[in-house]
């Protein structure tokens, strides 16, 4: 037998090792937090605009680089060094100040791209003698070249109005007066939403600037969403490893302790690894794909699997506890099965199929060993059997006290997703006055402007922002970048021939007292000249350019049609109706607000889903669980652990956020094993300090891991461990009173 | 404070009497201690993008601070201000470009005019090479090579011509041979510093 036994285990243990090997190595763990994102079948305009935003927009994805402190020409040749060392970096675009990419695309069609190039004898004899003037004091030979070749600087106002940035250029860097450092600007690809991702790419931009800085005295330092959403993942990594690692070696010698054997904890720890195996690989294979918090939320939930066979092992395979592990185990997976199935965000769908699967295959693999498993004898830990008079004074304490607690302390709903960053505020104030620095202001508030083609929406743009413009708002449109192709052919146009020009020139120059030798300016004349027979610049043509990935956040395809954005940063030009003055389709947005929203919606759907679940559990035991008496331990112990972890984060003062329903949920799969297995307690000898056995040991290995995620001071890793810790811990005190309260101790009874 | 105007009029005695023997320190010190504050300007511009040089008048004043304002009265007015380490362009008081940081070069010749015009002989000294040059009839001419290499790039040299403690035209040639020819003269009725 005992022979039967080590085999069985070797097998089981080689097994799961094997499969966990083959179904974790070719994983796709996805780190896009768009997997939170609501669907978008409500109102796919707004929710997929807001989803584009966040994604690639200039709000998510730009990281400034702030470098210095030092003279301005060495800035800007360390700058150029910088940006050499990370051109053709995979997943980063430095947006150089010129933005005209490789070809010189926007130098070449600048005069198409802005509203008016004063190409008019009047505005050329002004330009030319400012710039005159400028060199007379001045005698920058850039300056004096660039005057032959843009003397009304229509290429530095085309920037200036598509550009970001609100700053000065200064080679291949930006500055400001005043300011000893310069700040080059990189597009990160995965942005905020994808922090994996983020994290490599700003790896890699580090580990290419360190050669560059080592040469001077400069430091460099990076700011932006990017780069904040990196550094809470690495926080909360690592925080998290260090907490699994002491939770891990905590749980061992606890198991340890009560068991005495090495056996024993193999058996224990194989259903916890093969359901999370089994549960990863069945989502990966449903979803093309498994979220990475999908993977370490899951892992979590099925901690509950790792109750399986200490309960298993405390009632020893002579006992029959497996039919009530089962009835607890098909429960909790339907109660999962119902709070996260089609909530219309993928991530929860995911962790709905990862958490059946996982909680079927934890409680399989279980009875599958149990008959192996040697009985728990070494150490018994049991409860003390309470009188029914004081069970039930103290379960009418803890309804009074919760109902009290909920009755005057407000529940506070955490609407920002922000609110669980664990970056310390000063980081974030740092990160905002370096990117302020720069007059970098992530949009906010943004009009949406739907059509049926890319150059329609560009046309309502430019129709939209010419009217906002001329109402005094400070806008940033799509179409200041690229212009509708109708209002390039317009300006192309307007364009005078070289003949004409150079009169224009000339007699311009005359005007101010000067005589210019036209033949110098020739760059500029046969520019505007080649500018009269390019055809217009399409989105197509700017792909790969500085100027396109800009023209990429701020136009894309939504929902069949496409979205041109206008950012306002004047909220008060923003209507409240869904069409301009001019008439055109558009949609106002405050990010913060749909930010907000998106947080609050997430909540609702955790809190409708948790309050599905529990009636699919309640539901379950009033029509299975029998005597009557067992199922009122249930309906007892359950929703007074619920209640009573939220009544912990009201005391906490913590606002309620979908952390805590997700907590929520591992509370109730572990509190109704506690209920249906103590309260199987008939009277028979030994029946209740088995059960007792079972629940402590697993409780007490619960509450350690989820105490030292509490300790973490991380809010996403507090809120769940105080959430589960407090839950479990009164969930099991609840199902004791219950069990004290209802079923009357047999022995206590005939003894009197 | 007595003891300097007394050297500095021992100086200017020499100056005038023959600059053959006085070194360029000496010559700067007494040009900015009796340049007037004000003077009239006429400043031909020769670059190569200009048929005929471009011509300017107006004025150029000293401030107690010693900021250098430029005042073009013609062809177009416009103020320009130079000061330790930057320069200002402004027409009908405002500014006449995006206020744009001026480069590393251009605040290092503000500086180094600055630092001519008011006599700071150690900090001319940084910045240029200066070799003085005098002739039988009382004239003088203070090159100033630009040692920065980044000036270098902006100015090849920049050539101060007086007589005695006056200065009458400073020439500013840029690497290309395009230069900056400006002729001073005291303005009636304004007073030395």
């Amino acid at each position: 037998m005992k022979g039967g036994h080590s085999r069985r285990l070797v097998l089981t243990t080689i097994g799961t090792f094997l499969i966990l090997g083959m179904v974790m190595v070719p994983l796709r763990v996805s780190t896009d937090l768009q997997g939170f994102f609501p669907d978008t079948r409500s109102n796919p305009l707004v929710a997929e605009t807001v989803r584009e935003l966040l994604r690639q927009g200039e709000r998510g994805n730009l990281v400034v680089a702030r470098l210095g402190p030092g003279d301005r020409s060495v800035l800007e040749a360390v700058g150029r060094k910088l940006k050499w060392a990370w051109e053709g970096l995979e997943g980063v675009d430095v947006l150089g100040p010129d933005m005209s990419g490789p070809a010189g695309l926007i130098g070449r069609y600048r005069f198409l791209l802005v509203d008016d190039p004063e190409l008019d004898q009047e505005a050329l004899a002004e330009w030319l003698a400012r710039q005159i003037n400028i060199l007379r004091v001045s005698p920058d030979p850039g300056l004096a070249r660039q005057l032959t070749r843009d003397p009304t600087g229509t290429l530095a106002r085309y920037l200036m109005r598509a550009s970001p940035v609100r700053a000065h250029h200064a080679g291949a860097i930006w500055i400001k007066e005043g300011d000893p450092y310069g700040y080059l600007l990189l597009y990160v690809e995965g942005g905020a939403v994808d922090a994996a991702s983020s994290a490599r790419v700003l790896e890699s931009v580090r580990a290419r600037a360190m050669p560059v800085l080592a040469e001077t005295a400069m430091s460099l330092e990076l700011a932006g969403a990017p780069v904040l959403a990196a550094e809470a993942r690495a926080l909360i990594r690592g925080r998290a490893q260090m907490v699994g690692a002491i939770a891990s070696v905590s749980i061992v010698a606890i198991l340890w302790f009560v068991y005495r054997r090495a056996s024993a904890l193999m058996y224990i720890a194989i259903p916890g690894v093969a359901a999370i195996a089994a549960a990863a690989q069945l989502t990966d294979w449903v979803f093309g794909a498994i979220h990475g918090i999908t993977l370490a939320f899951g892992a979590t939930i099925l901690g509950i699997v790792a109750d399986y066979p200490i309960h298993a092992m405390s009632h020893g395979s002579g006992s029959r506890l497996a039919p009530t592990l089962l009835l607890g185990a098909l429960t909790t997976a339907g109660a999962y099965g119902v709070a996260f199935t089609a909530t219309g965000i993928p991530a929860l769908d995911q962790l709905g199929v990862f958490a059946v699967a996982g909680v079927l295959s934890g409680i399989a693999m279980t009875l599958w060993m149990w008959h192996a498993m040697p009985p728990a004898t070494p150490r018994m830990i049991t409860l003390p059997r309470l009188r029914p008079a004081a069970a039930w004074v103290a379960l009418v304490v803890v309804f009074a006290g919760l109902t009290l607690l909920w009755l005057t302390e407000d529940v506070r709903w955490a609407s920002r997703l922000s609110a669980l960053s664990p970056i310390p505020p000063e980081t974030v104030a740092r990160h905002n006055e370096i990117r302020a620095a720069l007059g970098l202001d992530p949009p906010r508030h943004v009009l949406a402007i739907p059509a049926a083609t890319p150059e329609q929406a560009l046309s309502a743009a430019h129709e939209t922002a010419s009217q906002m413009r001329a109402a005094g708002c400070a806008i940033r449109a799509a179409s200041d970048i690229l212009p509708p192709a109708e209002i390039q052919r317009r300006r192309q146009q307007a364009l005078p021939d070289e003949v004409t020009l150079r009169a224009r020139m000339e007699q311009g120059a005359e005007q101010m007292g000067l005589a210019l030798r036209i033949d110098a300016f020739e760059p500029f004349l046969s520019a505007v000249e080649a500018a009269r027979r390019l055809p217009p610049l399409t989105p197509r043509m700017l792909a790969g350019t500085v100027a396109g990935r800009i023209l990429g956040s701020m136009l894309f395809p939504v929902a069949g049609r496409w979205v041109a954005l206008v950012f306002v940063a004047n909220p008060e030009c923003l209507g409240p109706s869904s069409t301009t003055e001019t008439g055109v389709e558009a949609v106002a947005l405050d990010l913060d607000a749909e930010m907000a929203a998106l947080g609050m919606r997430l909540g609702n759907v955790a809190l409708e889903r948790l309050a599905a679940g529990m009636v699919l559990i309640v539901s379950i035991c009033l029509l299975v669980v029998r005597p009557w008496r067992r199922c009122g331990v249930v309906l007892l112990a359950l929703p007074l652990a619920v209640a009573g972890a939220i009544g912990f984060q009201l005391v906490l003062g913590s606002p309620l956020s979908m952390i805590h329903f997700l907590g929520l949920l591992v509370v109730a799969g572990l509190v109704l094993d506690y209920a249906l297995i103590l309260g199987r307690y008939t009277g028979c000898e030994g029946e209740w300090d088995r059960a007792c056995h079972g629940v402590l040991v697993g409780g007490t290995t619960t509450l350690v891991t989820f105490l030292l995620l509490a300790s973490t001071g991380l809010p996403v890793l507090v809120a769940l461990g105080t959430t589960v810790a407090s839950g479990v811990g009164i969930g099991a005190v609840m199902a004791w009173l219950a069990v004290a309260a209802l079923i009357p101790d047999r022995r206590t009874a005939s003894s009197r | 404070m007595r003891n300097s105007r007394v050297a500095s009029l021992l100086l200017s005695a020499t100056l005038a009497m023959n600059a053959q023997g006085a070194d360029w320190q000496a010559v700067l010190k007494a040009v900015a201690e009796h340049a007037p504050s004000s003077l009239a300007f006429e400043e031909e511009m020769h670059a190569f993008y200009l048929e005929q040089p471009a011509v300017s008048r107006g004025t150029l004043e000293r401030l107690p601070n010693g900021d250098l304002v430029k005042r073009i009265v013609k062809p177009e007015p416009a103020v320009i201000r130079l000061g330790r380490g930057r320069i200002q362009v402004s027409r009908d008081g405002q500014p006449a470009a995006p206020e744009a940081p001026a480069p590393a070069a251009a605040r290092l010749l503000a500086d180094a005019l600055v630092a001519v015009f008011g006599g700071d002989v150690e900090h001319v000294a940084a910045i240029f090479d200066v070799r003085l040059s005098t002739e039988r009839t009382g004239t003088w001419t203070l090159t100033l090579v630009p040692r920065d290499g980044r000036l270098k790039e902006w100015v090849r040299e920049l050539r101060l011509t007086g007589e005695g403690h006056q200065l009458r035209a400073f020439r500013l040639t840029q690497p290309n041979g395009d230069f900056i020819h400006t002729r001073l003269t005291p303005l009636p009725g304004t007073r030395h510093r």
